[in-house]
This record gives structure tokens, C-alpha cells and sequence, in this order.
């Protein structure tokens, strides 16, 4: 067996041993998600994350975003997450896509070839100067949790995307190495004998 | 018992309760240990360890309106989340007087254990450098103690609770009694190496944490698995907390008795002892009011000082012990939350394993003779550590999307340092805490009210230690470097202390060279309050040798009759 085989064989039994929390949880019975929702996003609305949050994270050797849920993450956090102010950016942004998208092509963004919808989503990228890497990796790390605030809709959406997506189950196990208990530490491993993130 | 209900009363099961608890019971006094937190069990109480962020309430993301509304201090720590969060003090149920004109963080538990359960585990001896600082540049009083009067006991409190790290052999930073080091990681080994040509009198080391790399040879407690985030609690004990070292050591004596949920509003005073520790239920508010032959306050620095604030009569009118009027003043803290992080070229190949819980640690190398050579007085030392850039921080810096994008994440991103100061802060007499005149808790307890600034010092030694945090990151081949200064408000660095001083003198100090109230024989403070300066280490080993060493002398003194 080698090392990739032995960390998988390694999460799967971890994962077995993990599963008190788990009973914990259910046990509590708490629902948290069953909280009332601050309203649900329209049927469009949904059907236009789906297509973004595929085309942020497709399905490639490893599932993509649709498979771990990210859609479904998106809605909880936009809709029950976000304060008022966010939500408008974020709703807004989905419209004006929709807008750009019946204008350009008199079909809605979810009719759109997925290379149109690329081209929109795309258009969207800020323009990136020169960057001082320092300064922008810092910048990058204390970025607001969940994007929140002022920060426009492509970076909102990037973002939970993308949170939505790596903090998965599927996301954590399957993308990324999951080794909850490690068992020691190794400040000289080589990157070669996982060749991906660890889950973190 | 001669018509006490205990022998001793310890007040808080925290880091230096824990240990006052162990140390008495093991002396054999019946002892009550009073907490005002809610009851918690060692592992079965740790709901949060290895749980996966997809199984955490909206991933890991802060709760923000509940956070808002009942956390709104609590949550600003970094071990505050959904995983934690039954740990922490509610500062809505538990206020204190928030006043945004005067930021001060207090920051605290609400459960068995304390913040033992909480911190950052990192244990730093003192020296004498720090123990003479006072006298010598003439801020704050003088210590009673010198290191040779502390260092046996830092001995004992080290193997019992299990420290690892390396040894040094620095005047200014002594070694302890330590278990295998921690490594360092290639990155780090690299920037320590850069530093040492760079800085002759630089030294960079891991961190002394009191955390297993190897078994102890009286506990069962196991070894550390590198999981990563001790404060959600760890069952199998690898981390030092009163719950997996202390307390099931008092335990097993068969004489301790724990009461939690039991807040003690104020002490009893006549005739020159402490003649009673008057309780709150808080669940049923019932009151009840204990006696005891010692008093033990170990409520925190905060804690223990409100409650002498609150024990004033009319033989202490001003607070409790309070003849010197030191009582809620000198608080300190440290300076936090600045310093400087570069991104390193090249180590590609190298990606650690394990969430190693600790870091790099580089002692203090300021005025080390004493003085204000460095243009400031006293000094400041660097925690910090080395890693690569995970996902979300990749993917905020990564342009585009798609497969190529997914694809590009997969791999960690560049290396990145960070070094961040932790200074010095001096005494101040008007850096305080009182009692609000008004505003009172659910149990009609006085709120505490902080008056705290950073003054000229800690200003000048703060820039100092993030321009040389940038300095040394340069000098390691960082090809882009930022600093960084977040303005932590006092307290931010859960360091607060000082505000029952020991001291030599009754007239400027509240306890004497035992933790013992010059005013009243039987009580003792040995948590942070005791300090007399705050030095730039981390200062819980040093509350839990001052903490065995009082009991050791109170025991002492009760059996020759003194107390």
C-alpha cells in the first residue's frame, strides 16, 4: 500500500470513528436550518446559481459544485445569512446577469450555450493591476468571512462558491485530503505524496 | 473542622484554581472549589473536537446576528466559533460595562475549567531580568520574589502538567523541565537559520507548549495527534487543562468538593480574617455563604478583583485588602495583534502534515541589561509560524474559474511567515478597573468598568517590534512583505493582570511576596491580579508556580497557627 492508499484507508476509518459527533447532533435535535428562511429565492434565481456555481467549480475528475450542494449553500447563505444591504448586491447581480444576457441575446441567462454564459460570468472578473504580492496575499487572507459586506456580486459569488464547494463532504474528501487525526507531525513532508490540499 | 464548613475555599477552577485545588487537596485540606460556570465534563463535555466544518452550522461561518446580540466581545477571539462557543462567556447574560470610549476586551469562559480550556498553551518561564525590571527602571514597585524564589516551583508545575520545547540556555528566557520539542517546519528552519547570520543575537525557536509529544510518567493523559484546534476541547488530554490535569487530581485525594453555577458575590471580613465566602446559585439564585479556614481567590484578574471590590466594610472601605489602594489598578496587558508576514519563494515541494498546534517563538533580545537603550523600556518577543496558502486564500488571489481554476487550487499556494509582537506593557496607576457606581448584573453584582490606554511605551515598543518583525522576514528572502497593526484594544491578548499586585511595601501593594493579602492572613491571590509587571511571555505557567508555592506556604503557616 502506499501513502495515498494508506491516508485514504486511514480517513475511512477515522471517518467511522468521527461518527459519534454525528449521533450527537441528531440526538440534540436541534434543526437549525429549519429556521424560518427570510424568503426563498425565485425558481430563475435558483436555476442561475446552479448554472454559476458550475461554472465556477465544474465536475471534473472530482465531483463539482452541483454535486456537493453548493447551490443549496449559496441560497441558505444569501437568504438567511446575508444582511438586507448584501443580498441586494447579490440578487442585483444575478438580475443584471439575467438583464445583460436577454439584452445581448434575447434568451435568459439559464437558455444561454455554457460558453456564453462563461463569456458573461467572465466579463464580470475585475481588472487586476499589477499586484504587490505581499500586500494582496494579505489582503486576501482577512477578506471578510462569507464575502460579506461591500464586496460586489462576482466576488460574493466566487466566494461562497468556492467556500461552499472545499467545506463540503464531498469538497473535504474527495478534492482535498481529509486526515482529521493526523497522529504527527512532519514539517518536512513533500507535497508529491498527497499531491493536493489537506482538508482544513 | 473547628466549625468550618471546608478547610480551604478555592474561588474559580481555571488555570491557577485547578492548580490551588490539587495543591491543597493533596495536602490533605477538604476543599471546596467554587466555579461560576455551568459544569463540564472532560471529553463527554467537548462537543465540537473533530467535528467537520460540513457538519458546522453554516460552515464555520460566524452566527453574526447571535454573535451581535450575546457575544459581541467573546466572539472577536480567534477560538471563538460554533465549535467553542459552549465554552464562552454570553456577555449578554454576564456584562460587564462595554463602552466603546474605553475599549477593553474581557474575555472569558463561562464553564469547569475556565480558559485552562481556552488558551493558546504557550508557557514561557520568567527571569530575573523581568522579576528586577521594576526596580530597576523605576516603573510600578518592586517585586517580592526573585527567579531562584519561583524556579523550583516552575519545576514542579512543568512535570506535572508536561511541557515540550528546546532548551536555550538564555539568561533571559530559562529553560524548563521539557518534554521532546516540537519541530519546526522546513520553512521555518530556513528563516531561523537566515536570522541567526542576520542577527547574531537572535535566536528563533518552537514554541513551549504545555502540550504531550510524550507520555508522562504519573498520568494517562495521551500524546498529541496534531488534530489542531485544542480549544475545542481534547479527550484523550493532550493539552494541559485544569479538566484533564488538575482537577482530576484533586479529585482522586477524595477532598475536593466543586461546586459550579456558584457566583461568588463578595468575601466576609471580621476581626482581621475572612469569615465567610458568600455565594450565588445561578440557576436558582439561592444564596448561601461558605466558611473556610484560607480563602483562595482564583477568579481571574477581572474576577478576583471585582470580588474584593464588591467585600468593601467599613474596615475596608475602598475594597477588600485595599489599604494600599492598588486594588484594581496597575492593569496591564500585552501589546498584540502586530507584526509582519512575507510570502517565501521556493520550499514547493515541501507541504507539512499535521495541524501542528504551536508555532516558532523568537525570545526577547530588547534591553537586556535593563533600560531604554532599544527606545523604549522593557521588550517584546515574536510568535509566529510558517505555512502555505490554502484554498480560500488561493482562491481569492486566483483569477477566473472553471477547471483550470479547480484545478489550480488542488495544489497549496506559495509560502507565507508571519511574526507577530507580543510586548511589554508598565505598570499604570491610572490604567484601572472599578466598579460601575450603577449598572449591575442579573445578580445585582456591580459590573466591572475598565479605564485602560496604551501609553507612549507600548506605542514605541509596538512599531518597534512590527519594523523588526518586517526586518527579519526581509533578511530571510520574504521577496514581498506587509506589516501589519490591528490597534488590539487592552485585553485582546487575554494577558490581563496586575490589579492586586504583590509587592513588599503595604502601602503601595496588595499582596506580599506569597500571594498573601498584607491585609488579611488568610486570603490569597494567586491568579493574574498578583502580578507586580506584566514581561512579554505568556504569564500562566508563571499564575500556576506562584499558585503552589502559596498554597505550599499557607498550608505552612496553618500548621504552625499563623493563619
Amino acid at each position: 500500500m502506499d501513502r495515498r492508499e494508506i491516508l485514504k484507508a486511514a480517513g475511512v476509518l477515522l471517518g467511522v470513528a468521527i461518527s459519534p459527533s454525528c449521533s450527537r447532533a441528531l440526538e440534540s435535535g436541534e434543526d437549525l436550518n429549519a429556521a424560518p428562511a427570510s424568503g426563498e429565492l425565485s425558481a430563475d434565481a435558483q436555476r442561475i446559481i446552479e448554472v454559476l456555481a458550475d461554472l465556477i467549480i465544474p465536475e471534473t475528475d472530482t465531483p463539482g459544485a452541483i454535486e456537493a450542494g453548493v447551490p443549496q449553500f449559496i441560497q441558505q447563505i444569501v437568504m438567511d445569512w446575508y444582511t438586507a444591504a448584501e443580498r441586494t448586491i447579490f440578487l442585483d447581480g444575478l438580475a443584471a446577469l439575467d438583464a445583460t444576457s436577454r439584452s445581448n441575446w434575447s434568451l435568459s441567462f439559464v437558455e444561454l450555450e455554457p460558453a456564453q454564459q462563461a463569456q458573461l460570468l467572465a466579463a464580470l472578473e475585475p481588472v487586476r493591476g499589477p499586484q504587490e504580492q505581499g500586500g494582496d496575499a494579505l489582503t486576501a487572507i482577512f477578506m471578510p468571512a462569507g464575502a460579506a459586506g461591500e464586496i460586489p456580486f462576482y466576488l460574493k459569488l466566487k466566494e461562497l462558491t468556492v467556500l461552499g464547494y472545499y467545506t463540503s463532504e464531498i469538497g473535504s474528501t474527495q478534492e482535498l485530503v481529509y486526515l482529521p487525526v493526523p497522529g504527527r507531525y512532519d514539517g518536512d513532508f513533500e507535497l508529491a505524496e498527497i499531491g493536493r490540499q489537506w482538508t482544513t | 473542622m473547628d466549625n468550618y464548613d471546608f478547610d480551604a475555599i478555592v474561588v474559580g477552577s481555571g488555570i491557577s484554581g485547578g492548580w490551588a485545588a490539587k495543591e491543597l487537596c493533596e495536602k490533605g485540606l477538604k476543599t471546596l472549589v467554587l466555579e461560576r460556570g455551568r459544569p463540564l465534563e472532560h471529553g463527554a463535555g467537548y462537543t465540537g473536537e473533530h467535528q467537520p466544518t460540513w457538519e458546522t452550522e453554516v460552515r464555520g461561518l460566524p452566527l453574526r446576528d447571535l454573535y451581535n446580540d450575546e457575544y459581541e466581545i467573546q466572539s472577536t477571539s480567534y477560538a471563538f466559533n460554533e465549535t467553542t462557543r459552549h465554552f464562552w462567556n454570553n456577555d449578554s447574560n454576564n456584562p460587564y460595562d462595554w463602552d466603546p470610549q474605553h475599549p477593553w476586551h474581557w474575555v472569558r469562559a463561562d464553564v469547569v475549567g475556565g480558559r485552562s480550556l481556552l488558551w493558546a498553551r504557550q508557557v514561557y518561564r520568567w527571569s530575573d531580568l523581568d522579576f528586577a525590571a521594576n526596580k530597576l527602571d523605576g516603573h510600578g514597585c518592586d517585586w517580592p520574589i526573585r527567579y531562584a524564589d519561583i524556579a523550583p516551583w516552575y519545576s514542579h508545575v512543568e512535570k506535572f502538567i508536561g511541557v515540550s520545547g528546546q532548551k536555550l540556555g538564555l539568561a533571559q528566557l530559562p529553560d524548563g523541565e521539557f518534554l521532546k520539542p516540537m519541530e519546526l517546519n522546513v520553512l521555518e528552519r530556513h528563516v531561523a537559520a537566515r536570522i541567526a547570520e542576520e542577527f547574531p543575537e537572535r535566536v528563533m525557536t518552537i514554541g513551549r507548549v504545555a502540550i504531550l509529544t510524550e507520555p508522562l510518567p504519573h498520568s494517562d493523559r495521551g500524546t498529541c495527534h496534531y488534530c489542531g484546534p485544542c480549544h475545542r476541547g481534547c479527550s484523550v488530554g493532550a493539552y494541559f487543562s485544569s479538566l484533564s490535569s488538575t482537577l482530576p487530581a484533586a479529585t482522586a485525594t477524595g477532598n475536593m468538593t466543586l461546586r459550579a453555577n456558584a457566583v461568588v458575590e463578595g468575601l466576609d471580613y471580621e476581626a482581621g480574617r475572612i469569615t465567610g465566602v458568600r455565594v450565588i446559585d445561578t440557576e436558582t439564585r439561592e444564596r448561601q455563604t461558605y466558611t473556610s479556614k484560607v480563602v483562595f481567590l482564583c477568579a481571574s484578574t477581572v474576577g478576583s478583583t471585582q470580588i474584593l471590590l464588591n467585600s468593601a466594610s467599613d474596615a475596608f472601605p475602598n475594597g477588600l485588602a485595599n489599604t494600599s489602594g492598588a486594588l484594581g489598578r496597575y492593569l496591564m496587558d500585552h501589546t498584540y495583534a502586530v507584526g509582519a508576514m512575507g510570502v517565501f519563494p521556493g520550499f514547493e515541494k515541501y507541504y507539512p502534515m499535521g495541524a501542528r498546534p504551536n508555532g516558532a517563538y523568537i525570545p526577547r533580545y530588547q534591553n537586556l541589561e535593563g533600560g531604554d537603550e532599544a527606545g523604549f523600556y522593557r521588550g517584546y518577543g515574536f510568535q509566529g509560524g510558517a505555512a502555505r496558502m490554502n484554498w480560500q486564500t488561493m482562491a481569492r488571489l486566483t483569477p477566473g474559474f472553471g477547471a483550470e481554476f479547480k484545478n489550480s487550487l488542488r495544489t497549496p499556494g506559495p509560502w507565507t511567515m508571519r511574526l507577530g509582537g507580543f510586548g511589554e506593557c508598565l505598570p499604570y496607576e491610572d490604567n484601572y478597573l472599578d466598579l460601575h457606581p450603577t449598572k449591575k448584573d442579573r445578580f445585582g453584582i456591580p459590573q466591572a468598568r475598565f479605564r485602560f490606554t496604551w501609553h507612549d511605551n507600548e506605542i514605541r515598543l509596538r512599531d518597534a517590534s512590527k519594523a523588526d518583525a518586517a526586518r527579519m522576514l526581509r533578511a530571510a528572502g520574504a521577496v514581498s512583505v506587509t506589516e501589519y497593526d490591528a490597534q488590539a484594544p487592552g485585553g485582546a491578548a487575554i494577558h490581563e493582570m496586575g490589579t492586586a499586585r504583590m509587592g513588599r511595601d503595604p502601602a503601595d501593594s496588595v499582596l506580599n511576596a506569597f500571594n498573601q493579602a498584607h491585609d488579611v492572613a488568610n486570603l490569597f491571590v494567586t491568579d493574574g491580579s498578583a502580578m507586580t509587571s506584566s514581561a512579554c511571555v505568556n504569564p500562566s505557567i508563571t499564575y500556576m508556580a506562584l499558585t503552589a508555592r502559596a498554597v505550599d506556604y499557607a498550608t505552612t503557616q496553618m500548621s504552625e497557627g499563623a493563619i
